[in-house]
């Protein structure tokens, strides 16, 4: 059951229009919630004038700072995944973050909101509510706003809001040693996540129980119950967070917003249900951004292209307020080395308040930038030994031998980071053989004779996963035989519904048709920690794993009793129970319910169900890996870049369903493939989002998606009962970085490529200053 | 605001309708005739989530006036599985080949790929994934989409003899020129 590719239970509502996403919800009475936001980088309200909009038919009423004491309160400062141990940081001095403010610090930022009977009426309001701004200068560059006589985006707050520090090894003796040192500075863009759903709220409260009842877009649930119980002062299972379908979220939607405060406020204000979703407008100017983050590096090598140390200064723009630490600064670091020996590392890393809106992790959460460094800096390495680029790489790969390998890097878990069941050397022979690198050179070289420019990039990536603290499952059977699987976790489109049912239906001896799974709903389980960073699978599955054990216990020594024989002559099979010799003895799984309901035994089995939760507490991280290769060529005229081949080539340890692990590469690849081909949230030195809409802001098409080979390895692991790793986060880290790296070779040494995006004019630039006749065959050297 | 009196078919149902003349036909369908299959992903017609059949065209109805519909047959995905519930040929493609993740694009992605096997029964790699190019996704890089489609042509070729196609060709088909492919970058 485990491995096979199921038909996934999700399919069928979603195919036929019967998904429930939160804009689908439709209460009596509903009102709907549309917000004024700010124009301004940097400004101070003077004045909000309602009466206008308040004429509009269709108005209820208009709120802004000051209208109502919870506006008053403030979003978490620390949400979600992160961190839960100690971390690098050494300086942490985050603004508040209250919900309505007369103090405005990015474009889009919310400043009164609508209350109207629809949603055109709510956004006639919108155009017609008038406010008197007090323009301030804004910062949207990290290098400005770290400067001594910057001026504050938060009076009382430094915008140099956060510090780490960490190193091991001599880095100051390597760098005086090396025959080598060379210094970068590489560039990684900030992104959005661009789910085709944005965010989204509809609540509604209960007046019979004081209970507040929210549908939301969530990817944390219990995270968003827990806050809304203190901003509400109820208790919180006086708050149901239903999150269940969601058009898709890539940590965007693991943030905690202010609309997820004012929707169940004005609710319970007003009686009346409300409901806000987010125009695409909304979501490319409030909704967190990934970050932009740049990588000065100064690099101690030999002339053998083997690597003594690296000293890193990292400069994350954190936007305007902070509520994720400096997790993806430390993400970075603690995926730096990708499969690479660094001897000696010291870093350090500065977050830095801008006039934006707030950074938080985009899939890869970190990953991305970690690769694309690295793989620089090895390319760098070739281009400045005149090795070739994969013999850079095979020189400095931890081997099989060297584990398991203690890098000296921390998680942020305070676990040190150890790899360990892990081949690189296997990943990235096979992506050389398979890939045809060797071939792949010599037709480079032959082809560039002939006028035509082709370059081949390789890039790795690794990707920790199952962070903890931990993730529960309840499993029952019911009287009818179907059986209950109740998760603290909800998907944005991973499939748990089918693979959870799947390892529940292995432990349990159960049929996959007969298991339903249920998450997204803080009534199904009492806790929960929430989906992001690649940790449900390893979390919930051996949860679902370990409580579906627990209920087969429970079947065995029941049906030892029932079936009147010995617990090891019982076989349990496609959700019945037998004697194994005595195939006339048979119970379903439905009547074992029920004739243990009401029997005394069960006294000391935990109560009348065949039932049982469990939690998974994972020791620390486990690693996924894996090596992309990329061959493209570029048009001599438009600079076009046409990708020839793809290959990836990953190990995420046992599959649950094959088909889905792919999915989820090949969906992390776009993602990836975006970040190196044009995704950039960008802004003007004045704050103006410049990457608004859908038209400004690139999301890649059907038609720019190449063919992608991919190659599965299951490198074993005992990390976890299941031995199985994360793949959530594995698809979008190497693709940029690879990218980045077979168009710089195609281009030769006229360019060294140290951002992303890649830039279409620098590609140009060369292209027209450099006749492929100039360049030298044989790769970067 | 003017009110107007229109009336449409609906998935075979015929809807009489008093609409503001602002509506959207996305709004019409979700908000007030409840068929919340078809979903809202852009402001700008960029991305095809609302994509419905409108007397027998891909239609995206973000950028569709309701009052401009009057008169018209339109098809929802509410309207493509069969009476019983049984998937349609596209839609149990979708199933096989795990063409869908949040489901969310899905609905406009499955009412496009209807078009697209109605015009071209032949279509290879390079035109699925053009006829495509105005719906995005964003969780699966249309990988398995693509195969979908693929499976969904093949099914609907092998089972074209002696039956009627799933979907009636368009008298005057658009022109099949493939333009030519955007530049990727910014």
């Amino acid at each position: 059951m485990i491995g096979e590719n199921v038909r996934r239970k999700e399919d069928a509502r979603f195919l036929t229009g019967r998904g429930r996403y939160v804009e689908d919800i439709q209460f009596p009475g509903m009102l709907y919630l549309g917000f004024v936001r700010s124009p301004h980088a940097h400004a101070n309200i003077r004045q909000v004038d309602p009466s206008a909009a308040r004429a509009i038919p269709g108005v209820v009423d208009v709120f802004w700072a000051g209208s109502l004491p919870e506006f008053d309160e403030t979003l978490p400062a620390i949400f979600g995944t992160a961190s839960t141990g100690p971390s690098y940081v050494d300086q942490l001095e985050l603004p508040p973050h209250p919900v309505f403010q007369k103090h405005i610090t990015y474009v889009g930022e919310q400043v009164a909101v609508v209350v109207a009977e629809s949603p055109y009426a709510a956004a006639d309001g919108v155009e017609a509510v008038k406010v008197d701004y007090e323009v301030l200068p804004a910062l949207t560059d990290w290098a400005q706003a770290m400067a001594p006589d910057a001026p504050r985006i938060h009076p009382e707050f430094s915008n140099r809001a956060a510090h780490l520090a960490h190193s091991y090894g001599d880095v100051d003796a390597a760098m005086s040693e090396a025959e080598m040192v060379i210094e970068r500075r590489y560039e990684t863009s900030s992104l959005k996540s661009v789910a085709i759903e944005g965010r989204g709220v509809a609540a509604r409260w209960d007046g019979n129980s004081g209970s507040m009842e929210i549908w939301s877009t969530t990817q944390m649930h219990y995270a968003v119950r827990d806050r809304l119980s203190q901003v509400l002062k109820i208790a919180p299972d006086n708050v149901r967070v239903i999150a269940r379908d969601i058009g898709g979220g890539f940590g965007l939607k693991g943030a905690f917003y202010p609309e997820d405060i004012v929707a169940p406020v004005l609710a319970r204000h007003l009686n009346r249900p409300v409901r806000w979703t987010e125009t695409r407008i909304e979501h490319m100017l409030s909704s967190n951004h990934s970050g932009r983050q740049t990588h000065d590096v100064k690099v101690a090598f030999e002339r053998d292209g083997r690597i003594r140390a690296l000293d890193l200064v990292l400069y994350k723009e954190i936007g305007a307020y902070c509520h994720f630490e400096m997790m993806l600064a430390s993400n970075t670091i603690n995926h730096l080395p990708t499969h690479y020996r660094i001897p000696a590392l010291r870093v350090e890393g500065w977050g830095i308040l801008t006039n934006t809106p707030t950074a938080s992790p985009y899939r890869g959460a970190g990953r991305q930038e970690a690769s694309f460094t690295m793989d620089r800096i090895l390319d760098a390495i070739a281009r400045e030994t005149g090795l070739d680029p994969l013999e850079v790489r095979r020189r400095n790969l931890v081997r099989r031998a060297d584990m398991p390998y203690r890098s000296g890097l921390i998680y942020r878990d305070g676990v040190p980071v150890c790899y360990d069941h892990l081949d690189f050397e296997r990943l990235l022979e096979t992506t050389v053989e398979k890939g045809d690198y060797a071939g792949w050179r010599k037709r480079q070289a032959e082809w560039r004779a002939q006028g035509r420019r082709i370059g081949i990039g390789i890039g790795s990536y690794v990707e920790a996963g199952g962070i903890g603290p931990c993730e529960g499952a309840s499993v029952a059977i019911q009287a009818n035989g179907r059986i209950a699987v109740k998760i603290g976790v909800n998907s944005q489109g991973q499939s748990h519904e089918t693979t959870l049912a799947q390892i529940c239906a292995k432990a349990l001896g159960a049929d996959y048709t007969e298991i339903d799974v249920l998450g997204g709903d803080t009534k199904m389980l009492r806790t929960g920690f929430g989906t992001g960073a690649s940790r449900v699978a390893v979390n919930t599955g051996n949860a679902v794993h370990l409580a579906s054990l627990s209920v087969r216990k429970k079947l065995v020594t029941m049906a030892a009793i029932l079936l009147k024989c010995e617990e090891g002559d019982i076989k349990i099979e496609s959700g019945a129970v037998y004697a194994r010799d005595n195939p006339q003895k048979i119970m379903r799984f439905g009547e074992m319910a029920l004739a243990c309901s009401r029997h005394p035994a069960m006294a000391s089995h935990g109560g009348p169900d065949l039932e049982a939760t469990e939690f998974f507490y994972p020791p620390t991280v486990v690693w996924s890996s894996g090596v992309n290769l990329a061959v493209v060529e570029l048009d001599a005229d438009s600079g076009r870049v046409d990708i020839l081949k793809y290959l990836f080539v990953h190990d995420s340890g046992e599959p649950l369903h094959p088909q889905v692990v792919e999915g989820q590469l090949s969906g992390g690849f776009a993602q990836g493939f975006g970040a190196a081909m044009g995704e950039r949230v960008a802004y003007a030195a004045d704050g103006q989002p410049l990457s608004a809409s859908l038209l400004d802001y690139y999301v890649p098409r059907a038609t720019d998606i190449p063919d992608v080979e991919y190659i599965h390895f299951a490198f074993p692991t005992p990390d976890n009962p299941l031995g199985i790793k994360a793949v959530g986060e594995s698809g979008p880290n190497a693709p940029p970085a690879t990218l980045a790296s077979a168009i710089n070779d195609a281009l030769g040494n006229d360019i060294e490529i140290t951002e992303l995006p890649v830039r279409w004019n620098h590609i140009v630039g060369v292209l027209r200053n450099a006749p492929a006749s100039r360049i030298n065959a044989g790769g970067m050297s | 605001m003017s009110a107007h009196d229109i009336t449409l078919h609906i998935n075979g149902k015929r809807h009489d309708c008093r609409v503001e003349a602002r509506t959207l036909l996305v709004h019409l369908l979700r908000e007030k005739l409840g068929l919340t299959g078809t979903h809202v992903g852009c402001d700008t017609t960029q991305c095809g989530a609302c994509t419905i059949s409108l007397d027998d065209r891909a239609v995206k109805s973000c950028t569709i006036l309701a009052v401009q519909a009057d008169g018209c047959d339109i098809v929802t995905i509410e309207g493509m599985a069969g009476e019983n519930g049984e998937l349609h040929a596209i839609q149990e493609a979708f199933s096989l080949e795990h063409g869908l993740q949040c489901g969310f694009c899905t609905p406009g992605m499955v009412m496009s790929t209807r078009q697209l096997l109605a015009r071209y029964p032949d279509a290879e790699v390079d035109e699925i994934r053009h006829q495509l190019e105005g719906n995005i996704c964003r969780c699966t890089g249309y990988h398995n989409i693509i195969k979908a489609v693929q499976r969904a042509a093949a099914q609907a070729r092998s089972s074209a003899d002696g039956r009627e196609p799933a979907v009636t060709k368009h008298a005057a088909p658009y022109p099949t020129d493939l333009h030519q492919r955007r530049h990727h970058g910014s």
